[in-house]
């Protein structure tokens, strides 16, 4: 068994993608969360993927951990996609009735992509807003 | 020592009629009694057992009562010369204290329903299942255990999960049940979600004992 203690999060031209390979325990979903928003926070992102392609067992604890984050996320601006979600797990969930249908999905990561409509932020851009949002952070620090 | 599959099988008959101390007393006696190994029959072993419970139980039962357990008994023998025997029954007790011990207890039931024949649709059910059960004891009972138990009924192999704390008790449980109750803690949909993917369910609760539920899947 892996123990982690916190899960990576890649920045991706304006989003972030979160990938969980680990069962979900109460640390790793409290930090998980406190990662996602300050991530959302500092880096103005608009798109929030979460793959679950190396989850083989969703309870009622995992999806409601999930179905949280995605919430607090859309009220930071910031959409999410799930992805990569195995259909034995969806089918059990349907039956538990833990459907997510709050929550958008996508079969592979690459559709998530597409539905949030990734696309290169050019550098200029890049550091444009970089810039922009620097100045945000400065003003409410003030 | 381990029970044979077929004793199991035999034992389970009996208990729909007798305690479950009778049943393994009446059991153990005629099977001294009449000398033979249940793990290896001989010609005529069959009817030499059939006969020996046959004395034993009417010391315990009504006629009508004795008469319907040999039916049962019998038809459980006869099915034993042309299927195979089913794998042995498996027992684990797993303490349940931690998160850590939720993932051990999914796991190991994970493995039985593999080892049982379960589709892996199924397993996953199941695995979910003890999953929800283990937290509620972790959660709102602090410790308590799961039990895994893979057996057999007529050749039909099944796995049973028992989970016992002795925590709070639930008292609205019947609202819980009905699928009104909106959790505080949760989505809620722990128990209901369980019986849902179950063949049997069986939950007892009170603020004295704490809580014992008792779920079984059989393999189709
Ligand atoms: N072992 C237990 N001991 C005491 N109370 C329990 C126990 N199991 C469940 N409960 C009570 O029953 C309620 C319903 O449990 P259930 O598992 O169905 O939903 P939940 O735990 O609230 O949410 P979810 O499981 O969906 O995350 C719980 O909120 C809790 O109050
Ligand atoms: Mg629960």
């Amino acid at each position: 068994m892996t123990i982690a203690t916190r899960i990576p999060i890649i920045r991706l031209y304006g989003n972030l993608i979160v990938s969980i390979q680990v069962s979900l325990s109460d640390d790793l979903v409290v930090a998980l969360k406190e990662d996602i928003t300050q991530n959302i926070g500092d880096y103005g992102a608009r798109g929030l993927i979460i793959d679950l392609s190396g989850i083989d067992l969703m309870d009622s604890y995992i999806s409601r951990s999930i179905r949280d984050i995605a919430l607090i996320s859309k009220l930071m601006g910031a959409q999410t996609v799930i992805s990569g979600m195995d259909p034995l797990v969806a089918m059990t969930l349907v039956e538990m009735g833990l459907e997510m249908n709050d929550v958008r999905t996508a079969l592979t990561l690459e559709d998530a992509i597409d539905l949030l409509g990734m696309e290169r932020v050019e550098a200029d851009d890049a550091a444009f807003s970089e810039f922009i949002l620097a100045g945000v952070n400065s003003r409410t620090a003030d | 020592m381990l029970m044979s599959p077929l004793e199991t099988e035999i034992k389970n008959i009996l208990s729909k009629y007798l305690s479950p101390i009778v049943a393994e007393t009446v059991l153990s006696s005629r099977i001294a009694a009449s000398g033979i190994s249940l793990r290896r029959l001989r010609i005529g072993d069959r009817q030499r057992l059939l006969l020996s419970l046959q004395k034993g139980l009417g010391r315990y039962l009504k006629p009508q009562q004795a008469k319907d357990c040999m039916n049962q008994l019998e038809s459980l023998l006869n099915s034993r010369n042309s299927v195979s025997a089913p794998a042995a029954t498996e027992h684990q007790k797993i303490s349940i204290r931690s998160e850590g011990d939720i993932v051990v207890a999914r796991g190991a039931g994970r493995q039985m329903c593999k080892t049982l024949g379960f589709t892996s649709l199924l397993q996953v059910k199941l695995a979910t299942a003890i999953s929800e059960l283990a937290r509620n004891i972790v959660q709102y009972a602090g410790e308590g255990s799961i039990t895994l138990h893979a057996s057999h009924e007529n050749g039909r192999p099944y796995l049973q999960v028992t989970a016992e704390d002795h925590g709070p008790g639930i008292p609205n449980l019947d609202s819980i049940l009905s699928g009104r109750y909106v959790s505080k803690s949760g989505m809620g949909k722990g128990l209901t979600g369980t019986r849902n993917m179950v063949d049997e369910f069986d939950i007892r609760s009170s603020p004295n004992s704490g809580t014992l539920v008792v779920i079984r899947k059989w393999v189709k």
